[in-house]
């Protein structure tokens, strides 16, 4: 089994439930990662971002005044030159179809993790974001990270010639390890391999 | 790869793609090969669990607490309370959820759900209404009572087929 060394990892966790929070801190620390900085809401969140920079955020869907998909929405379109880039994953109790697909193509989350929270879920969903090679891709209404992981060869006309998704990077095969687990729901996890090749748009 | 040309606060114009690779935050600051593998991380998050139970128990109860005010608030309270009030019970029914599986209470969470399906579909609540959320509440306050970890086994069963049958007799009203 693969060991990993987060200590130096700066984590942002953003949850209204104070207790959450704590679990999320102690899930964390078992990680081996030292540094964690908690907030209850994310109204600030990118002005601690900016002066904290965090390497990886971690952000509840269900808050008040914002919402976790509004947050990350804001953060992706944030004029940041680096934490527009930020990995985020949306932590929610509730995966349902129209919170992943707005995580997934609206708002440019990395992942969406189903609670309960676990040292497991919270490790591999963490290994996962460290072994993608994530590409961002802008288009006209989303920012965030590049949802294409098929590796088969495109067809039609205009497809780039340097194309990430034709080397599959080793995070591939770890995603799709959490993702049997059913608590991970993507970061180049491949759903819908039946359907056609689809182009960056989001 | 295509640089990017729109700033980055912006969304691109449509039918535009631009491909940009970012900072590699993570690979950065971690280092692979070393520290700690996911056995050992499940080792230690044991323990961290067993510790924080007793709290997490009394957490639900204060929950819980909420719930039943807010549940009072509806029945009792003036009609424009009743918005706050039902937000209130999403809330906390999504909280109870969440949390549950961590420790150990799956039947927590199977109650949870059925709770929150159930609030969900709440627009005007009636007295039946607010009486099957006071009975999920009940339940979770039986599995607290009884420590009863994991599905609950027969017990559990029992909580849940009574939960169903009261759900779909409330809904066909």
């Amino acid at each position: 089994m693969t060991a990993y060394d987060f200590e130096k990892l700066r984590v942002l966790a953003i949850d209204d439930n104070r207790f959450t929070l704590s679990v999320i801190k102690s899930l964390l620390d078992t990680m081996g990662v030292k540094t964690v900085f908690c907030m209850s809401k994310g109204t600030n969140a990118l002005e601690i971002m900016k002066q904290w920079q965090p390497d990886v955020l971690i952000v509840d869907q269900v808050m008040q005044p914002i919402s976790g998909l509004d947050l990350i929405r804001q953060i992706r379109d944030s004029d940041s030159d680096k934490y527009s880039f930020v990995p985020i994953v949306l932590v929610t109790a509730h995966a349902s179809k129209e919170v992943v697909h707005r995580a997934r193509f609206w708002a440019g989350a990395d992942a969406v993790l189903v609670k309960p929270l676990s040292a497991r879920r919270l490790f591999n969903c963490i290994v996962a974001l460290y072994e993608s090679d994530r590409t961002f891709v802008r288009t006209g209404d989303y920012f965030g990270p590049d949802r294409r992981v098929k590796d088969r060869p495109f067809e039609g006309e205009g497809r780039r010639a340097e194309d990430p998704a034709q080397d599959k990077p080793e995070g591939a095969a770890v995603a799709a390890a959490a993702a049997d687990d059913g608590d991970l729901l993507f970061i180049g996890v491949d759903d819908d391999a039946d359907e056609p090749p689809r182009r960056a748009s989001a | 790869m295509a640089a990017p040309t729109a700033k980055k606060g912006e969304r691109g114009k449509a039918g535009a793609c631009h491909f940009i690779q970012p900072p590699d935050f993570i690979k950065s600051k971690a280092v692979k090969g070393r520290g700690v593998d996911l056995t050992t991380v499940e080792e230690q998050a044991q323990a961290m669990v067993s510790a924080l139970k007793g709290e997490y128990l009394e957490r639900v109860k204060s929950e819980l607490a909420i719930l039943e005010k807010a549940v009072d608030s509806i029945r009792k309270g003036a009609p424009e309370e009743r918005g706050g009030a039902l937000r209130t019970l999403s809330h906390i029914s999504h909280e109870i959820t969440g949390q549950a599986g961590t420790f150990g209470f799956e039947l927590i969470t199977t109650i949870g759900n059925s709770l929150c399906e159930f609030v969900a579909e709440l627009d005007d609540p009636t007295a039946n209404d607010l009486k099957a959320i006071e009975i999920h509440a009940d339940a979770i306050r039986v599995v607290i009572s009884q420590k009863i970890q994991g599905s609950g086994g027969e017990v559990g069963q029992h909580l849940l087929t009574g939960i169903e049958a009261m759900v779909a007799k409330v809904r066909a009203r």
